[in-house]
């Protein structure tokens, strides 16, 4: 294809103007700022518990010292850990499913689905906390172990969503000059 | 006289029981002071969030003792940074009974985990030390943190946003890029 198409040459970074979001998208998002403010009015605390039980087993299974101190709180090496609802990966499940969520399927196909992705990420956040508590425990800060971390998760979950998107973030499609060939930006 | 083995064993006794009681009767003579120092309550800390811990020092004067007693505090074990005390006041001691100070030891967030131990001399005007040897009472320090929150969860957006713009950033140069070629 050696259409050129109708969009002024761009230098980077101050010359790209970035897109408009699709108002799907929009929707999308305010649902997923909906699903994450309800699920933080719940306190978890099953949850809470089979999370830091899990951790608990895993460190311990892993040769560390290990005891539970509480229904939230364990403690690893002599250090106490408690286990708050956002260690859970609860609230990024929720915030998922507007995302993940396929208008075109049934709903008796996006719920097994979901289900699944939601297993899933339970068990990718059982993961990142272990690692967490690894380095942690390597002598690398808390900050870096356990946030900088978590920023990192987030993100890999971001590209999962982004993978299995039924949706597109922008509507910007740059027109050929031969006026059928398009370049979608999203 | 004959001695009999009663009057040897009675002489005995008595020696041996004016042995083992002199150096009691000499300490007993001399006036003097005992420091005690109670447990730490709480006897552990929460680090950042207990912060601190208050032991009691207690002066018992001994024959009559009566004079003003100095403390230094000092704290040994774990790692820097270590937790610091506080600079316990002088007690006057004007009579019999026992005279009270107390001391606070504080942790930061900074402090590393683990059990201190903290010991108070005294020194009384003449610069004489406790009849009695130093003590020291253990306090330990731990942490606890809140597992993907606590303040922290800011960072962890931070990561993400930051991640996101480079990602978001990439993406729109690379399907310029594409358009423009």
């Amino acid at each position: 294809m050696n259409a050129q198409p109708v969009v002024r040459r761009a230098t980077w970074p101050a010359a790209i103007r970035l897109p408009l979001l699709r108002r799907e998208f929009l929707y999308r998002a305010g649902l997923v700022a909906i699903f994450v403010t309800l699920t933080h009015q719940f306190r978890w605390e099953w949850l809470r518990f089979l999370t830091s039980e899990a951790i608990l087993r895993i460190s311990l299974w892993l040769g560390m010292e290990t005891a539970r101190v509480s229904f939230d709180t364990i403690s690893i090496q002599g250090q106490l850990f408690q286990f708050v609802i956002a260690c859970t990966f609860v609230d990024v499940s929720m915030g998922s499913i507007p995302l993940l969520w396929d208008l075109k399927k049934p709903l008796l196909r996006n719920v097994p689905w979901l289900l699944m992705i939601v297993t899933v990420l339970f068990g990718f956040n059982l993961l990142r906390l272990e690692i967490g508590h690894l380095l942690y425990a390597h002598g690398l800060p808390w900050t870096v172990a356990d946030q900088v971390l978590g920023g990192f998760a987030y993100f890999a979950v971001w590209l999962f969503i982004w993978s299995q998107r039924t949706w597109e973030l922008t509507p910007l499609t740059v027109t050929s000059a031969l006026g059928n060939n398009s370049v979608s930006a999203a | 006289m004959k001695r009999t083995p009663t009057f040897s064993l009675l002489a005995f006794l008595c020696v041996g029981a004016g042995l083992a009681f002199f150096p009691f009767m000499s300490f007993a003579q001399t006036p003097g002071y005992i420091l005690m120092l109670a447990p730490p309550a709480p006897p552990s800390i929460t680090a950042p969030s207990g912060g601190a811990a208050l032991l009691t020092i207690m002066i018992i004067p001994v024959n009559g003792f009566k004079g003003t007693v100095s403390f230094t505090c000092a704290i040994t074990g774990g790692g820097p940074p270590l937790p610091t005390c506080s600079n316990p006041p002088s007690v006057n001691v004007t009579g019999t009974g026992t005279f009270n100070s107390t001391v606070s030891v504080t942790t930061t967030s900074a402090t590393p985990t683990a059990t201190y131990m903290i010991t108070v001399t005294g020194k009384d005007a003449g610069g004489n030390a406790p009849l009695n040897p130093p003590t020291a009472m253990p306090l330990s320090v731990s942490h606890q943190y809140s597992v993907g929150n606590d303040g922290g969860g800011a960072i962890a957006l931070l990561t993400l946003a930051v991640l996101l713009a480079l990602w978001g950033m990439a993406r729109v140069w690379r399907s310029r890029r594409a358009a423009l070629q």
